[in-house]
C-alpha cells in the first residue's frame, strides 16, 4: 500500500475567543490515500472546516492554537512549516474550495484574471518564466474553463464574478483549485449554497475531474446524501471528534455509532435527495465551549450507558477499514 | 478615554469658574510687560499689549464652549426631528428631503458658515446661526438612516397596529432608539464645532474685541509669530487640545456602544 | 480592463443628478443674497455707496418684483458671469475669482495627491499591524489632523521650516520673486513650467507648494487613513482573501493587488469630502502662506464683510465639490465593475 497523501494524527485545535476557550478539534486522526475521496460529515459547528483550515495553515491567528498532533503531507509535517513554506504548498500541492463562491471570488477582477493567477503560480513553481508565456497562460485558462463546462470561454473570461450564477462561479472555483493539478483538494461544503440540480452537476464534475487529475479530495459537508454521491470513504464527526469512519457502503449498510445511525434515520428513504433534517435527533449540538464530558454525544444518545459521561471512547477498528469510537463496541 | 474625560471635566470647571479664577485681569493693558515669554509668572506669556495670555485663554473659553455646544445641540434637535420624520414617512417626502440635504452637504460647511456670517453681520449669535445652516443636514441623515432601519422592526409594527399616531411613534419610539449613534457623533462634533467657530472668529466674524476669543487671538498674534510665537500658537494649541479631548471622548463612546465589545 | 458598456450611461445619470444639486445650491445662494437679508441692495452696493447707486441696484436686481422673477434674473446674471462688484476691492467678483482660481486648483490637487501618498500607506500599515505600534501611530496622526484648527498647522509649519530651519524659500506666494512664472497654459505653475521646459521655475514652484499643501493635507490625512484602515481590515478578513491565500498567492500580492483595490471604495467616495474640507481650509491656509488663491480672496472679503465676494467664492467652491463628486463616481465605476449596473 502506497504512502497516504495526507495523514492527520492526534490533531487538536483550540480557539481562544471573547466567549472563552473552546476545543474545535480533539485528537483527530484522518488518513487520505492516493486518488481517494474522503467525505467528512457533521453538523455545522462540529469542527470540520477547522480541520481543512488547519491543513492549509489558514487558521485565524492569533486565536487558534495547535497544542498537539501532526499533519503529514507527502512525508513532512505541515505544522512545522513557516508561513512562506506553506505559501508554496498552497494552490499547487494542496488546494481548497469554499462554500459561497460569490464572496469567495474577488469582485473586482475578471474570472479570466483570477484563473490566470492560478496558472501563473503553477508555471512559476515548475520553473517556467511566466512573462514570456502570456499566450500559454491564456490557452490554459480557456482549456480549464472548457473542462469545467463553462460555455463560451473567450467571452466569459472577460466577465466578473457577479455576472455569473452560483453554479458557474463554483465551476470557476473548481477550475482554480484543480488547474495546478494538486495532490489534494479540500472542499468545504462546495454544494451547500447551490440548488439541488446544480448540486448534482457539480458533484459529477468534481468526481470526474479529480480522477483525471489524479487528486485526492477531502469533501466536507453536513449533508450525508451529498457525501454519498461522491465519497469513497466517510468519516463522521461530532463536537470535534471523529466518531466513525468506514467505506461509504459500510456507513450506509452498517452504521455502528449511535450518532451515525441517528443521522441515517433522519435521512429520508425516498429517492429524492433532501438535506438531512438533524433536528429530529433530540437535543442540540453542544456549544464547543461546553463539550459534555466523556463521550460528547452521550446526552443525546439513545444507547447511553453509565460509563459514557466519564470515559471518552477511542476510535477503534471493529472490522477491516471500519472504525468506531463508542463503548458499545469495545471488547472487554 | 480617561485622558479625555479628565480634560473635559477640568475644562468645564474652567468655563464655569474661570472668570473668577484668573490670575490677571485679561483686559488689563500693561505696556511694561509686553512680549514676555511663558514663565511661572505668566504661564502662557504676555501679548503685544502686555495682557496675560493665560487669563485671556481662560476667559475666552465660555465663548467658544457656548458656540460649540449651541451649534451641536440645536443641530441635533432640528436634524434628528426632520430626519426621523423623513425616514419614517418615506416616499416622495423622503426623496425630496434627501435632495434638499444633498444640496446643503454639497456646499463646504466652512464656506457656507462664512457666507451666512458675513450676511448676518458680527456677533456670537450670528456665528451660531451661520454654522447651523450647514450643520443640521448631517444629523438629519443620521437620524433618517436610523429611522429607516427601525421602521421595519417588530415593535414599530405593533405600535402602528395599535393605532398610535405617526408623530407619537416618531417621538416616543424612533428617536429614543436611535440615540446612541447620534450621541457618539455629536460628541465628536462638538470638537468640530469649536474648530469652526474659532476659524470664523479668526476671520473676524465672531466675537468682537475686546472680548477674548481663541481664534481671534491667533489672528491678532500672527504678526508677532517670529519673535513671540506664544501669542498665536498657544491659543491655537488650546483649541487643538479641546477638539482632541472631544474626539477621544467620542471615540471612547463609540467603542463603548459597539456591540462587539459587549460581554 | 474597463468595459465601456454601462459606463457612459452611468456617467450621464450622475451628471443629471449633479445639475439638480447645483440648481439647489444656486437657489440657496440666491435666498441668502436677496431674500434672507434685510436690505440686499445696500449690502451689495457696499457701505459707502450713494443712495443713487443703491436705487440703481434695486432696479437691476428686480427687488421690487416677486421672488420668481428675481430668481430668474439672478440666474441669468450668474450664467453670464455677472457676479456683481466686490465692494471691498472694487473689482468684479467673477473676474477676480477667475484670476485666483488656478492657484487654488493647484493647491487643492497637490493637497489631495499628498494626502493619498501619505494616507493610503498609513492606512494599509495600520490595518496590517492592527493594535501594534504602527496602528497607534496612525491613529495619533489621524486624530491630530482631525482636531487641528487649520491655522495651527500652517503657522507651526511656517515657524519651523520657514524661520527656524530655513529649509523652504523666503517669500510667500507661489514662486520665488527672482523667478519669472512660466507662460500660461493651465494656470498651474508646476504643470506649465514642465510644459515650457523651465526647470528653475518648476523647482521654485514646487518649493513654494509643499508647505501649504502639506498644511492642507494634514487636515484630511486622518480621514483618509481611517477609511483605508477600516476598509483594509474588512478586506483582509473577507472570504475572497481566504481564497487568494488558499491559491498560494504571496502575501504581498494579496495585500497590494487585491485587498488594497477592494479597500478603495470608501476612500474614493469621500473624495468630495476631501475637496470640501480642503477648500474650506484654503480660506485660512492661503492667507497665512500668502497664496494668491480664491481662499485668500474669500478671507480678505470676509474680514471686510464683503458679501458679493464671499458669495461668489461659495458658488465656485460648491462647483468644485460637485465636480469632485462626479470625478469620484467615475473613478469608482472604473475600480468596481458592480457599480456600473446602478
Amino acid at each position: 500500500m502506497t504512502e497516504p497523501v495526507l495523514q492527520v494524527h492526534d490533531l487538536s485545535v483550540v480557539f481562544q475567543t471573547f466567549e472563552g476557550r473552546y476545543n474545535a478539534l480533539n485528537n483527530i486522526d484522518v488518513t487520505i490515500n492516493e486518488s481517494e475521496i474522503v467525505g467528512l460529515v457533521g453538523e455545522s459547528g462540529c469542527g470540520k472546516s477547522t480541520l481543512a483550515l488547519a491543513v492549509m495553515g489558514l487558521l485565524p491567528r492569533p486565536h487558534a492554537k495547535v497544542p498537539s498532533g501532526s499533519i503529514t503531507f507527502r512525508g513532512t509535517n505541515l505544522l512545522s512549516y513557516t508561513e512562506k513554506e506553506m505559501e508554496k504548498v498552497r494552490g499547487t500541492d494542496i488546494s481548497m474550495i469554499f462554500q459561497e463562491p460569490l464572496t469567495s471570488l474577488d469582485p473586482l477582477f475578471t474570472i479570466g484574471d483570477q484563473l490566470s493567477e492560478t496558472i501563473r503560480i503553477k508555471l512559476q513553481r515548475t520553473g517556467e518564466n511566466v512573462r514570456w508565456n502570456a499566450g500559454k497562460v491564456r490557452a490554459e485558462v480557456v482549456n480549464w474553463m472548457k473542462r469545467v463546462d463553462l460555455a463560451d470561454p473567450e467571452s466569459a473570461m472577460e466577465r466578473y464574478p457577479h455576472e455569473f450564477s452560483g453554479g458557474m462561479r463554483q465551476r470557476v472555483m473548481i477550475a482554480m483549485a484543480l488547474a495546478a493539478e494538486p495532490r489534494l483538494m479540500l472542499a468545504d461544503e462546495p454544494t451547500s449554497a447551490l440548488d439541488v440540480t446544480t448540486q448534482v452537476q457539480i458533484l459529477r464534475l468534481v468526481k470526474s475531474l479529480v480522477s483525471e487529475v489524479k487528486a485526492s479530495v477531502l469533501f466536507i459537508s453536513h449533508d450525508l446524501a451529498v457525501v454519498a454521491q461522491i465519497a469513497d470513504k466517510v468519516a463522521v464527526m461530532y463536537a470535534g471528534m471523529i466518531v466513525e469512519e468506514a467505506s461509504v457502503n459500510e456507513i450506509f449498510e452498517n452504521p455502528l455509532h449511535p450518532y451515525t445511525q441517528a443521522l441515517l434515520n433522519s435521512f429520508p428513504k425516498e429517492k429524492e435527495v433532501k438535506k438531512s433534517r438533524l433536528e429530529s435527533i433530540p437535543g442540540s449540538v453542544p456549544n464547543l465551549t461546553h463539550i459534555p464530558t466523556g463521550c460528547p454525544f452521550h446526552p443525546r444518545c439513545g444507547f447511553a450507558k453509565e460509563i459514557c459521561p466519564s470515559a471518552k471512547p477511542e476510535l477503534r477498528e471493529t472490522s477491516a477499514g471500519h472504525k468506531v469510537a463508542c463503548v458499545l463496541y469495545d471488547q472487554p | 478615554m480617561a485622558v479625555g474625560i479628565s480634560f473635559i471635566v477640568t475644562s468645564i470647571a474652567v468655563v464655569i469658574f474661570g472668570n473668577s479664577l484668573v490670575p490677571y485681569d485679561p483686559t488689563q493693558v500693561n505696556m511694561m510687560a509686553t512680549f514676555q515669554a511663558p514663565s511661572l509668572q505668566h504661564f502662557f506669556g504676555t501679548d503685544n499689549l502686555g495682557r496675560d495670555v493665560f487669563s485671556r485663554c481662560v476667559v475666552a473659553s465660555p465663548v467658544d464652549a457656548e458656540i460649540g455646544f449651541s451649534i451641536v445641540l440645536i443641530s441635533v434637535f432640528i436634524g434628528t426631528f426632520l430626519g426621523s420624520c423623513s425616514g419614517y414617512i418615506g416616499g416622495k417626502v423622503d426623496e425630496t428631503f434627501m435632495r434638499i440635504t444633498d444640496v446643503f452637504i454639497a456646499i463646504p460647511t466652512l464656506v457656507l458658515a462664512v457666507v451666512v456670517a458675513v450676511a448676518l453681520g458680527p456677533g456670537i449669535e450670528h456665528v451660531i446661526e451661520a454654522n447651523l445652516v450647514g450643520w443640521w443636514p448631517v444629523y438629519a441623515r443620521l437620524a433618517r438612516a436610523g429611522a429607516l432601519s427601525l421602521k421595519e422592526s417588530q415593535f414599530i409594527e405593533s405600535a402602528k397596529v395599535a393605532g398610535i399616531s405617526r408623530y407619537k411613534i416618531i417621538l416616543k419610539h424612533i428617536i429614543p432608539n436611535n440615540f446612541s449613534p447620534i450621541l457618539v457623533y455629536a460628541t465628536l462634533d462638538i470638537g468640530n464645532a469649536i474648530l469652526y467657530a474659532s476659524v470664523l472668529s479668526y476671520l473676524g466674524l465672531g466675537a468682537q474685541p475686546p472680548q477674548a476669543e481663541w481664534g481671534r487671538m491667533v489672528y491678532d498674534g500672527q504678526v508677532y509669530l517670529v519673535n513671540a510665537w506664544w501669542i498665536s500658537i498657544i491659543p491655537g494649541l488650546v483649541i487643538f487640545a479641546v477638539a482632541l479631548a472631544f474626539n477621544l471622548l467620542g471615540d471612547a463612546l463609540r467603542d463603548a456602544f459597539d456591540p462587539r465589545y459587549r460581554k | 480592463m474597463v468595459r465601456p458598456r454601462g459606463l457612459v450611461g452611468f456617467i450621464a445619470r450622475r451628471i443629471v443628478l449633479s445639475v439638480g444639486v447645483l440648481f439647489g445650491v444656486i437657489f440657496i445662494t440666491f435666498f441668502i443674497s436677496r431674500v434672507a437679508i434685510p436690505d440686499p441692495a445696500r449690502v451689495w452696493a457696499g457701505p459707502r455707496a450713494s443712495a443713487a447707486a443703491i436705487a440703481a441696484l434695486t432696479v437691476r436686481f428686480h427687488l421690487a418684483d416677486p421672488i420668481f422673477v428675481q430668481f430668474y434674473y439672478y440666474l441669468v446674471d450668474l450664467l453670464h458671469g455677472d457676479w456683481s462688484v466686490s465692494p471691498s476691492s472694487g473689482q468684479p467678483v467673477f473676474t477676480s475669482i477667475a484670476n485666483y482660481l488656478p492657484a487654488t486648483v493647484e493647491l487643492t490637487i497637490a493637497a489631495i495627491i499628498l494626502t493619498a501618498l501619505i494616507g493610503i500607506p498609513l492606512g494599509v500599515l495600520a490595518a496590517t499591524n492592527k493594535d501594534k505600534a504602527a496602528d497607534h501611530v496612525c491613529r495619533l496622526v489621524s486624530l491630530s489632523g482631525v482636531a487641528s484648527p487649520p491655522f495651527l498647522a500652517a503657522l507651526l509649519l511656517q515657524l519651523i521650516f520657514f524661520y527656524y530651519l530655513k529649509v523652504f524659500p523666503d517669500s510667500g506666494g507661489r514662486i520665488s520673486l527672482a523667478v519669472t512664472p512660466p507662460p500660461y497654459v493651465t494656470g498651474l505653475y508646476t504643470v506649465d513650467s514642465l510644459i515650457a521646459g523651465d526647470w528653475p521655475a518648476f523647482v521654485s514652484a514646487v518649493q513654494h507648494l509643499i508647505l501649504p499643501s502639506f498644511a492642507l493635507a494634514f487636515l484630511i490625512l486622518g480621514l483618509m487613513s481611517r477609511l483605508v484602515r477600516a476598509s483594509m481590515l474588512e478586506a483582509l478578513t473577507s472570504d475572497y482573501v481566504r481564497t487568494l491565500k488558499a491559491k498560494g498567492l504571496s502575501r504581498r500580492l494579496v495585500i497590494y493587488k487585491h485587498a488594497l483595490r477592494n479597500s478603495m471604495t470608501q476612500p474614493v467616495t469621500a473624495l468630495s469630502l476631501y475637496v470640501a474640507y480642503t477648500l474650506g481650509g484654503s480660506v485660512v491656509i492661503e492667507s497665512i502662506f500668502s497664496w494668491p488663491g480664491v481662499g485668500r480672496y474669500a478671507a480678505q472679503a470676509a474680514q471686510s464683510f464683503d458679501l458679493p465676494a464671499v458669495m461668489g467664492t461659495t458658488i465656485v467652491f460648491t462647483l468644485g465639490v460637485v465636480f469632485a463628486n462626479l470625478a469620484a463616481d467615475i473613478l469608482l465605476a472604473v475600480i468596481d465593475p458592480r457599480i456600473r449596473l446602478r
